[in-house]
């Protein structure tokens, strides 16, 4: 059965004719309380700035509406009057939602008519008619194809344009002049024009070319918002413009916080550091085995193996993690400007290669997807226009083609702190296209590839910005941060929330689970853990190192100072999180099974594991070999985390070299039924992977194996 | 629907204007009743959900700030609405069954009925968002409230129970 058949069956069933959208306004009508939304200055500036209104078309508005002098003249005078003030200012003047309503109303006409005014001519009150032409009734939908509101807006245009004739230096630009920029002289830097005549270049060096970006954006500062509204720009004009600003003011940013290889796992109580070997894979009749360096694919023929071909990441760039799957292996790889994966069939060849821009700082991946979080500085060392948009927004590749993230998905909150990006791409593993973006415009240092979660500096502190409920951006100021993670935990005791779907989540769902390393009061290294909303659930304090970087898996919290795992604490209840001492251990973790190993200058000691309850471990098998070296320089060596193989209790194993005093002797200990070792004398290479290829576990040298589940 | 319609659209509904309201409601009112009729299986309590996130969209519509987010909000309402039913049911003790004839007893090898009655509200809730409303699994994850990895894996099982490719 497919999808689309059940879709199919599931609408045939005929939708009841009480909520077909021709009955719905009798619904709302049947509304015993009906509440038509009210505006008040913050929803109003906030429609305003998506219109893209610019300053003097905001003044003229506020003069159109027969605002209180006082409250106008104070905007006029305070060209960097922050958000919060203004809104204060507005509220104070007198306006009532009504005036909101019908300057917004006024508003979309100007947007829609793209007209353009300059801030010292406009002398004129515009609105002539009766100031019931603009009110609320009159702009009821019913009406707005009938021919009073055809009058309306023709009215408008001829008060623009007999405005623009009582101003002998084109007060006003109307349609026509748009394509006759040559004419259009901006004789003041001040000057408001409308984002799409923004032909603004950027230049190499910081030389800017043709400068005409609406800066003043509404008529303040950014740099002064106390509190800046997060939002998805409303056009790419808006960021061109915050870009621009930042570019100007010589905020790149773009420091980003390094990625973190899920290197070690907490294993009851041991802290087992898995080697830098990607591992071997097994896909259809084929072995994977990954290093940083590049992955050799091997066939079985017979009892032997050969190498079918090797695989090397993208100039310049390192394998980062590998995902396999039943048909094909994903290999991530990134360097310090990109990052993205290619998947691989069983015999090697390529099926697709994405590749998103900026330095890698999160990896995610799912049953069938896999999301990357970077952080994204374009190189601004070419000329570029608003209309260029893959120079300056951020940007994907797939299979050579390039993608531009849409502005809609990018936040930005005004401030103009940087020119850099914060990316999150989600990425199908079935065919490589994008699944969805989202962005954050500014000084970004982290961007989480679970969900979206962007970490922005701003001076000395940073902010946390990602998605609410509604997918709508939300932001919080916190410290300075010295590491970022997000996890999926098991929150168990979630309060009741007030909004009646909210409470549904029942207290046993998983919830994203933001850690963050932030500085104490006392200057010691502490981490934030944080819920919904950013608000911080608990805090783990006085942790003894500088802390580098964070990550969550599993519900453990592992803490990396600059020697790697320093700290470990269960967060499975984020509200008390619990510290978790450990010992160190070298090997790997499948399930609920640790293969470790353990030299001395004489032996080699591997031990199988196996995790029980309440943390508890206990040691399965163990093999101990002792080596007749007596020489340190020669002590013994592990063959690398590939050939380290973990089936069951009943198979593993892992390799290690040493020398005899006579040979260099490369040796597989096998674990389980056949506790077998194979042993090979003076073999340059020794042995390379041990993998399952077809069904069988072929110890792999050369281009020979051994198979030991015949 | 083109953006600037959209936000015209929305401008008017929030200023009170019913017809917009309805023009807004034409692009998503299928995958709305279709989410809440699998998730409730019930004719008379789906179109009640349907009713109630309307109305609360209406009512609050002035909050929305961008053109796209009236599909998210309607639907985030939507499923609000869904999951306070389910509560209802299960303070009542009410065990959600399709009774309807028109339920084909079998699909494909698939009995439909049977395995709608034994999916868990949660997962019948995404598969319905899933099947019905057409709706991507992050859309699905913000609608519900669920995080993504958990509507990715309750769609898994969903999709499994049903044997679907």
């Amino acid at each position: 059965m497919t999808v689309s058949k059940l879709y199919d069956y599931m609408t045939e069933k005929v939708v009841p004719e009480s909520v077909m959208p021709q009955n719905i306004t009798a619904v709302l009508m049947d509304d015993e309380n009906p509440t038509i939304p009210e505006l008040d200055a913050f929803t109003f500036l906030n429609r305003v700035r998506a219109l893209g209104i610019g300053s003097a078309d905001f003044l003229y508005l506020l003069k159109g509406c027969n605002a209180p002098a006082e409250a106008v003249e104070k905007i006029e005078n305070n060209p960097a009057m922050n958000l919060q003030t203004l809104i204060v200012t507005l509220d104070g003047s007198g306006l009532t939602s009504q005036d909101y309503t019908r300057m917004l109303y006024t508003a979309r006409q100007i947007w829609e008519r793209t007209l353009t005014m300059r801030l010292d001519r406009v002398q004129a009150v515009p609105a002539e008619e009766d100031e019931e032409d603009y009110s609320y009734d009159e702009y009821e939908p019913e009406e707005e194809a009938n021919g009073d509101n055809e009058e309306i807006y023709e009215d408008n245009d001829a008060d623009f344009e007999e405005a623009d004739d009582s101003h002998e230096n084109d007060n006003f630009d109307d349609d026509d002049n748009d394509d006759d920029d040559d004419e259009y002289e901006y004789d003041d830097e001040e000057s408001p024009y409308h984002k799409k005549m923004i032909t603004a270049s950027f230049i190499c060096g910081g030389l800017l070319i043709g400068l005409c970006a609406a800066i003043n954006y509404m008529g303040f500062e950014r740099s002064d918002i106390t509190k800046p509204i997060s939002h998805f720009s409303a056009d790419s004009g808006e960021l061109f413009a915050e870009l621009h600003t930042a570019y100007n003011n010589g905020n790149i940013g773009g420091e980003a916080l390094p990625f973190t290889r899920e290197d070690s796992v907490l294993f009851g109580t041991m802290l087992i550091q898995q080697p830098d070997a990607l591992g071997s894979y097994s896909v259809g009749a084929s072995a994977f085995s990954a290093m940083p360096d590049g992955i050799t694919v091997y066939i079985a023929e017979e009892e032997s193996v050969s190498v079918k071909c090797t695989i090397a990441p993208p100039e310049g760039a390192e394998f980062v993690d590998i995902i396999c799957g039943e048909d094909k292996l994903t290999a991530v790889f990134a360097d310090e400007n990109s990052a993205g994966f290619t998947c691989y069939d069983e015999s090697g060849k390529v099926l697709f290669t994405t590749v998103q821009m900026g330095a890698l700082t999160d990896i995610y991946a799912d049953i069938d997807s896999i999301s990357l979080g970077t952080v994204y500085i374009p190189e601004y060392t070419e000329s570029f226009t608003i209309e260029d948009t893959d120079k300056y927004l951020p940007v994907f590749t797939f299979n050579g083609e390039q993608h531009t993230i849409p502005h809609d998905r990018i936040i930005t909150d005004g401030t103009a702190l940087g020119c850099g990006y914060a990316v999150y791409g989600d990425y199908s593993l079935q065919n490589g296209e994008a699944l969805s973006s989202t962005a954050a415009l500014g000084n970004p240092v982290y961007s989480d590839a679970e969900e979206f979660l962007a970490i922005m500096r701003i001076s000395d502190s940073c902010r946390l910005i990602s998605l609410d409920s509604e997918g709508l951006p939300e932001a919080k100021d916190i410290g300075n941060i010295n590491g970022c993670a997000m996890g999926n935990v098991v929150m168990t005791k979630l309060s009741e929330d007030t909004e009646p779907y909210d409470s549904v989540i029942t207290p046993e769902e998983e919830q994203p689970l933001i850690a963050t390393a932030e500085k104490a009061e006392d200057g010691t290294d502490c981490v934030y853990l944080r819920g919904i909303g950013l608000e911080p659930v608990s805090v783990i304090s006085n942790i003894p190192c500088k802390i580098t970087s964070l990550r969550i898996d599993d519900g453990i919290l592992y803490i990396y100072d600059e020697n790697g795992v320093a700290v470990t604490a269960d967060i499975f209840d984020p509200t008390a999180p619990k510290l978790v001492q450990f010992t160190a251990a070298n090997g790997i973790v499948k399930e609920d099974l640790a293969l470790c190993s353990e030299l001395t200058d004489k032996n080699v000691k591997l031990t199988l594991y196996r995790r029980g309850e309440d943390r508890a471990v206990s040691e399965v098998s163990s093999s101990t070999v002792l080596t007749s070296s007596t020489d340190s320089s020669t002590s013994p060596q592990l063959c690398g985390g590939n050939t380290m193989y973990l089936g069951s209790e009943e198979l593993c194993g892992a390799a290690y070299t040493y020398f005899d005093g006579v040979s260099v002797i490369s040796e597989y200990t096998v674990f389980g039924k056949t506790n077998t070792s194979y042993t090979l004398f003076d073999d340059k290479n020794g042995f390379t992977a041990a993998a399952e290829i077809d069904g069988a576990v072929h110890l792999i040298y050369g281009e020979s194996s051994y198979v030991i589940n015949k | 629907m083109d953006k600037q319609e959209y936000r015209e659209l929305q401008e008017m509904a929030a200023n009170g204007g019913m017809k917009a309201f309805a023009r807004l409601y034409e692009t998503i009112y299928r995958e709305m009743y279709y989410t809440a009729f699998y998730s409730l299986a019930n004719d008379a309590d789906a179109v009640e959900a349907v009713t109630a996130a309307v109305r609360t969209t209406f009512s609050s519509i002035g909050k929305l700030h961008n053109e796209g987010a009236f599909r998210h909000f309607i639907m985030k309402h939507l499923c609000g609405a869904i999951k306070m039913k389910f509560k209802e049911y299960a303070a009542d003790g009410i065990e959600i069954t399709y009774d309807e004839k028109r339920v084909r007893k079998n699909t494909d090898g698939v009995d439909i009925k049977q395995e709608l009655n034994r999916l868990p509200d949660t997962e019948r809730l995404v598969l319905s968002l899933y099947v019905g409303g057409k709706f991507k699994t992050d859309e699905i994850a913000q609608y519900t409230g669920i995080s993504l990895s958990t509507v990715k894996k309750k769609l898994d099982r969903a999709l499994t129970a049903f044997e679907l490719d």
